[in-house]
């Protein structure tokens, strides 16, 4: 097959050429384009320049614009300083934030799940306090005291003397009178 | 500082400098692309809620554009002809990786500039695709939207453009 002049090449092919210099031809393009520009030197010859021009397109560098715009900006809108203010870009700010959020958030919930409640903070008394204390319990062992003394004379007087001392008393006497008549 | 303020600074952080490269490229002359960068900026501000501010790109791109063709119909009104391009309009800038043999910068130099100029030559419609398209990396779909013309039309006028620009540069393609 010999060279077409690049004037008449098919217009297809030239697009498949210039879509492959340009890095957007599919996988089955860039395989016609190989075997075209492999028969025909034209067709080399042009992919090489788009790819040449391609590459030199996309390393133009990017203008950068003046920061007198982002202090107007801020003149307006208000806020802080535009360039350098956040440097971070909105997809990964967003998921960071999204994420300590839910840590938190999490983090939250597990700890009142989990944990065992805080102990109460011991109290701390004065020791005028604490002599007061001291006073209270000495009054109540010396009621408690004075109500056991009470009772154990209520129970010696009032139970034990006429239940258990005053038959025991009778079966004595009895048990003297019946041995003096037998002597 | 509202959760609006602060996302709003964000979009304007992000989309400045493509705002700013595209009005450069279509206007050529720096002064009305500060205007224009701008105003396409406040009007994000301005009409907040109309667009989805995680789709900005599309969105501010057309404001921007449709303010430059205001400028550009306003200075054809007034002088009748387009506005040349300023030398300097489009600064170059470093890059991180690049050569420092001055031979080679120089060269890379030229032709960063000789493909600015082979842009400017472009009419105005196949200028605006093609920056969309290959210096804004939006897709033919999205460009279609912010031009408001059929994708198969942005297709043709995108190879228009790339086969305009190779005749332009062939010498400086076939030294390289």
């Amino acid at each position: 097959m010999h060279a077409v002049p690049e004037g008449q090449l098919p217009e297809d092919t030239v697009a498949r050429i210039m879509a492959a210099a340009y890095g957007e031809a599919s996988p089955a393009d860039r395989l016609r384009v190989w075997r075209a520009t492999r028969r025909d030197p034209a067709l080399r010859r042009l992919l090489r320049e788009h790819r040449l021009i391609a590459k030199a397109v996309h390393d133009l560098p990017a203008p950068r614009a003046p920061g007198g715009i982002a202090d107007r900006i801020r003149t307006e809108v208000g806020g802080p300083g535009v360039r350098g203010a956040h440097t971070l870009p909105l997809p990964r700010r967003g998921l960071l934030w999204g994420g300590t959020a839910m840590a938190a958030t999490c983090a939250i919930l597990l700890a009142t799940r989990t944990l065992p409640p805080a102990p109460e903070p011991a109290p701390e008394y004065s020791r005028a306090e604490i002599e007061e204390a001291r006073r209270q319990i000495e009054a109540a062992f010396a009621m408690v005291t004075r109500g056991m003394g009470k009772a154990g004379t209520a129970v010696h007087h009032e139970i034990l003397a006429p239940t258990v001392a005053r038959p025991l008393r009778d079966g004595t006497t009895i048990l003297h009178d019946l041995f003096g008549k037998e002597q | 500082m509202s959760a609006r303020q602060i996302i709003y600074h964000e979009l304007v952080q992000r989309h400045q400098d493509a705002v700013f490269g595209y009005a450069c490229r279509m206007l050529r002359n720096r002064a009305d692309a500060e205007d224009v960068t701008q105003e396409a900026l406040l009007q994000m501000w301005r009409r907040w809620g109309s667009f989805n501010p995680l789709k900005t790109r599309p969105w501010i791109m057309r404001v921007t554009h449709n303010l430059c063709v205001d400028v550009i119909r306003r200075r054809d009104r007034a002088s009748g002809r387009e506005v040349p391009a300023e030398p300097a309009v489009l600064e170059a800038v470093p890059d991180a990786g690049e050569s420092r043999d001055p031979a080679r910068m120089a060269d890379q130099s030229m032709l960063r500039e000789r493909i600015e100029a082979a842009i400017q030559t472009l009419p105005p419609t196949l200028r605006s695709v093609f920056v969309l398209r290959e210096l804004q990396d939006l897709k033919c779909a999205q460009i279609a939207d912010v031009l408001g013309m059929p994708e198969s039309t942005v297709k043709v006028y995108l190879f228009r453009a790339r086969n305009h620009l190779q005749v332009e540069l062939r010498d400086d393609a076939c030294r390289a």
